[in-house]
């Protein structure tokens, strides 16, 4: 698969990068609404005005919304469909829906919906109501504007995922009749919409704009969303709240009687100070005042049972921004909303929407269990890889997904340390040598890596993963352990640079993935080989294995060694020469995935000499043999310490056998039997 | 009432004593059905990594990537063992009821008859009667132990289902899953004293009247019953917890490890033949039910 994408230069790339001068274009849209909450129902009833303007060059003649609601209307949608088994049942007056109810053109007065439908450009399902197109009356020109006037209802489903209400705990996600992205297409000529239906993984992509949210909930009601709180007004026993927040490509917010409102000030000067700052430019090649930022007002709303979660939050939330913000550029909104999901909620917990995350703290949660925390700065990770850089995550959610993840893994290195450490003890006293493993935390990725079949390529759109397994791999875990292969060949600071280079250049943009792999050229000065990027593109894996070490004596060359005709009989004399001191070895390495790196195999004899051989091509196999002193080992250099190679057990081999091992796991595994006879004789 | 018997948990001990050496062959019975999976998966090990550089990495702590590799090259041969061992079930099952008879059998002898007892003809003799006895005592089980147990549990989960309080969610839980187990414990004890009736020769009906004439006495039944529990579980969790057998790849270490597991081993089979000492004295006196015409006494 062709992975060229072409090296530009530099300099013209940084001088893309850094350009804040430029006046900035008109939002694409801006959304006025009113929404009137009913917690009772669980129903919303939303009006308000939506501004849009055709950025493309070509006409458009329609309108496509996003109703993800609808996912929740009843069991035919595709996503309820692609939940399959895990879905849980609803009962009739747990669904959830949005319906709209009026769209008109402002000042034509011709009610848009009399042409309205819904479509399924994903699957072509027909029960699926979650993507409504609709016919303009007349095209929309090119940097034209349309404002639309319109009424809508939507009703909050029981968390089935990401959005819902319970208990009192509204969580409104996807609420909203929600535009799509207007692409350029054919070279530009034309104009189409991204608007993917609701899958059961992978929703995000819309264009940057302006929100401003009139959220009217009866009194005693607190409130979190998008953006700051810029006006609050309390009338006959209701309260309306107004949000508004520019530059962001959604807008969500949480309802709940019970929930705690706690604030802390995120000081940039003091947490991104001139030493940070300037050690984090210099290992960025940048300008040490281009990291300084402004405050951040750090929202937490948990309720009263959850206090002791309260100061993880925070400090995980804090080491977040900071670090991210040195990573990537500094945060620039003024609000961050972190929001505790109370118990029954969990579902909509881990969620990332602009400015305002769901998280989930855990009652009974060891200090050294990384809950809420690794939660909670995975989901600040997202405001900089879908917030600021706001992706395609149905077309390519790696670029999302697999970024943050890795962003986080760097992050909580960065604060937690690389291993996570689970031990119980009795008064400080641990416990077992059994549970005092480290695990380090590249190592979980790895294991997620091997935790399904490698079936699906990671550039693909999410509904084509055979399944969430199948997406985790493919879009979570392989992404992060091909960032650690590059971090490997290029060195942690040239990627952290082409990350940040990628992250700044796209801020409040949708790139491609071959806008990050371009990025990372950039900085490594070079094309990237085919076969450092062929996991992104194929599935199959990569395993380059040693399977087989034998180191035999030579045998004796016994046999025949001549023929005579002595007399019309044949007479054959045996071979004589002595055996030929030293020992016979044999080494065969396999690739056993789709993928190929080149590697070197190491064989290490007795006398302490090592030979070595290229592995290269795409073969199955390669079979190497030497006559000489005994052999010790063989290994592959290259491959062996290869974050995507999918073998730890066979990446070397060694001539003597190990039996401890097998002693101690027949030992462990006689002794599991016991109990469980044990338990069989209780219960028989 | 036990005190009133002139017994208590002293006769256990002493019955205990007594049978000390059938208690140990009894465990040398378990450790030889467990020698075949020990064997198939330290096989297994060996084939994987016996020569693999990562062998003591492997050993030395549990790394989830390292394992999850483990566990996918083993997959298949995993899958036909598990096949095997769930094909072997019934025979373990009669394998456990019959040392489990020996044990009832050596335990219920008095003091001059206990030494030279054979494992072999004490269990061979207490098989039929105690298969007869199955049916009724595994339904009894499932009616009064198992099934109640899962109620409570599954009532835990359904009470705290809209309580906020995550605190007090996890008490109740705690409680009523508590109260599951002692359920099943009394009713697993109870089945024991019915066991206990009809291998000294009760009939069936007899036997059956003993488990409900234990049932309805719990604080007896649980008071004979619940310290070698107890007690089971404390070595269960303890040598779990300081067992060494990961961690440390030396062949001392690896020694040390098989030495404490089957300590362990030896312990759990010792205090379960506490329970069923328990299990036959409460048969002998308070449980027996009232028209119970049996001598309780040595077996013939
Ligand atoms: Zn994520």
């Amino acid at each position: 698969m062709p992975t060229m994408f072409g090296l530009v230069p530099t300099a013209l790339f940084a001088l893309s990068v850094s350009n804040p001068t430029l006046p900035e274009p008109p939002p694409v849209v801006e959304y006025e609404l009113e929404v009137r909450v009913e917690p009772d129902t669980r129903r919303l009833h939303g009006s308000g005005t939506l501004r849009f303007r055709n950025s493309t060059k070509a006409p458009a003649d329609r309108l496509c919304f996003h109703l993800y609601l609808n996912a929740f209307r009843n069991e035919a949608s595709t996503f309820m469909r692609e939940l399959s088994v895990e879905a849980p049942r609803l009962e009739l007056d747990e669904h959830g829906f949005v319906e709209l109810l009026s769209l008109e053109e402002e000042g034509a007065g011709s009610d848009l919906l009399a042409n309205a439908r819904y479509i399924s450009p994903d699957d072509g399902r027909p029960e699926d109501r979650t993507v409504l197109e609709v016919p303009l009356k007349s095209p929309l020109d090119p940097g034209a504007d349309i404002e639309l006037e319109l009424s809508f209802v939507s009703q909050l489903p029981k968390p089935v995922a990401r959005a819902g209400a319970i208990g009192g705990f509204m969580m409104a996600a996807q609420w909203y009749p929600k535009l799509g992205v207007l692409e350029p297409a054919a070279g530009g000529t034309e104009a189409r919409w991204s608007c993917h239906q609701y899958h059961a993984i992978g929703e995000f992509f819309a264009p940057f704009g302006r929100y401003r949210v009139t959220i009217d909930v009866p009194d005693g009601h607190e409130v979190g969303a998008t953006g700051p709180r810029v006006e609050m007004k309390t009338s006959s026993g209701r309260t309306r709240h107004v949000h508004q927040q520019d530059k962001v490509h959604d807008f969500a917010f949480v309802v709940d009687p019970r929930l705690e409102r706690h604030e802390r000030r995120f000081e940039a000067t003091r947490e991104l100070s001139e030493a940070r700052r300037s050690s984090a430019a210099a290992h960025l090649g940048i300008e040490a005042e281009v990291l300084r930022g402004s405050d951040v007002k750090v929202i937490l709303l948990i309720r009263p049972e959850r206090r002791f979660a309260i100061e993880r939050y925070f400090t995980a939330a804090f080491h977040a921004l900071r670090e991210l913000s040195l990573r990537f550029g500094p945060y620039p909104y003024s609000t961050l909303t972190v929001v505790d999901p109370p118990p029954g909620a969990g579902e909509t917990g881990g969620m990332e929407y602009p400015t305002l995350i769901t998280a989930g703290a855990r009652f009974g949660a060891p200090a050294s269990m990384p809950v809420p925390e690794s939660v909670t700065i995975h989901e600040i990770g997202h405001q900089f890889f879908y917030g600021l850089v706001g992706t395609n995550e149905v077309q390519e959610a790696w670029l999302d997904e697999g970024l943050t993840s890795y962003a986080t893994l760097r992050v909580y290195e960065q604060t937690y340390g690389r291993t996570l450490r689970f031990a119980p003890s009795l008064f400080g006293v641990p416990l077992s040598p059994w549970f005092v493993h480290p695990f380090e935390f590249r190592e979980i990725e790895l294991a997620r890596l091997l935790s399904a079949p490698d079936q699906d390529p990671t550039i693909q759109p999410s509904w084509m993963f055979r399944d969430l397994r199948s997406y985790r791999v493919g879009v979570y875990a392989r992404p992060v352990r091909f960032f650690m292969r590059l971090e490997q060949l290029y060195g942690a600071k040239t990627l952290d640079r082409a990350l940040y280079r990628y992250a700044v250049a796209h801020r409040y943009g949708a790139p491609r993935s071959a806008d990050l792999l371009r990025a990372i050229e950039a900085e490594a000065h070079g094309p990237l080989p085919e076969w450092v990027t062929e996991p992104l593109f194929r599935p199959g894996g990569f395993e380059l294995a040693v399977s087989e070490l034998v180191s035999r004596p030579v045998p004796e060359p016994r046999g025949i060694a001549e023929v005579r005709l002595e007399a019309d009989r044949v007479v054959t004399s045996a071979r004589t020469s002595t055996r030929a001191p030293g020992f016979f070895t044999t080494v065969v390495v396999e690739r056993r995935g789709e993928m190929m790196r080149p590697a070197e195999l190491l064989l290490t004899l007795e006398d302490g000499a090592v030979l070595r051989h290229k592995i290269k091509g795409r073969r199955r196999w390669w079979r190497f043999e030497h006559q000489g002193p005994r052999a010790v080992k063989a290994e592959l250099f290259g491959a062996d310490n290869d974050p995507l190679n999918q073998t730890q057990i066979h990446r070397a081999r060694r001539l003597e056998a190990e039996h401890r091992p097998a002693f101690v796991f027949a030992g462990h595994s006689g002794y599991v039997v016991g109990l469980i006879l044990d338990a069989l004789r209780f219960l028989l | 009432m036990i005190e009133r018997d002139g017994q208590g948990m002293g006769a256990d001990l002493r019955a205990l004593r007594r049978s000390f050496s059938v208690v140990l062959r009894v465990h040398l019975s378990k450790f030889l059905l467990t020698l075949p999976v020990a064997i198939g998966f330290g096989a297994l090990v060996h084939r994987e990594l016996a020569h693999s550089l990562e062998a003591e990495r492997f050993a030395a702590a549990l790394e989830p990537a390292l394992l999850l590799e483990f566990v996918r090259r083993i997959e298949p041969a995993l899958g036909a063992g598990l096949v095997a061992f769930l094909a072997a079930m019934p025979l373990l099952m009669l394998a456990l009821l019959f040392l489990d008879g020996a044990l009832l059998r050596a335990l219920q002898r008095p003091n001059s008859a206990a030494a030279g007892v054979s494992v072999w003809r004490e269990g061979g003799q207490a098989m039929v009667p105690l298969l007869r006895l199955w049916p009724a005592s595994f339904v009894l089980l499932v009616a009064l132990g198992l099934l109640p147990a899962y109620g409570l549990h599954r009532l835990g989960r359904f009470v705290v289902e809209e309580l906020a309080d995550e605190r007090t969610a996890f008490f109740i839980r705690l409680s009523l899953t508590a109260l599951g187990a002692l359920f099943l414990v009394h009713a697993r004890a109870s089945g024991d004293v019915a066991r206990a009736l009809v291998v000294s020769g009760a009939p069936l009906g007899l036997a059956v009247r003993g488990f409900f004439s234990a049932f309805l006495r719990p604080r007896l039944v649980l008071a004979a019953s619940l310290p070698w529990a107890i007690g089971g579980l404390f070595v269960l969790v303890t040598l779990s917890l300081i067992d060494v057998r990961i961690g440390r790849t030396g062949t001392a270490w690896v020694i040390a490890g098989f030495l404490t597991q089957q300590l362990s081993g030896v312990l759990r089979t010792v205090l379960g033949a506490g329970w069923l000492a328990a299990a036959s004295r409460l048969a002998a006196s308070s449980c027996r039910p009232p028209d119970g015409v049996l001598p309780l006494g040595p077996p013939t």
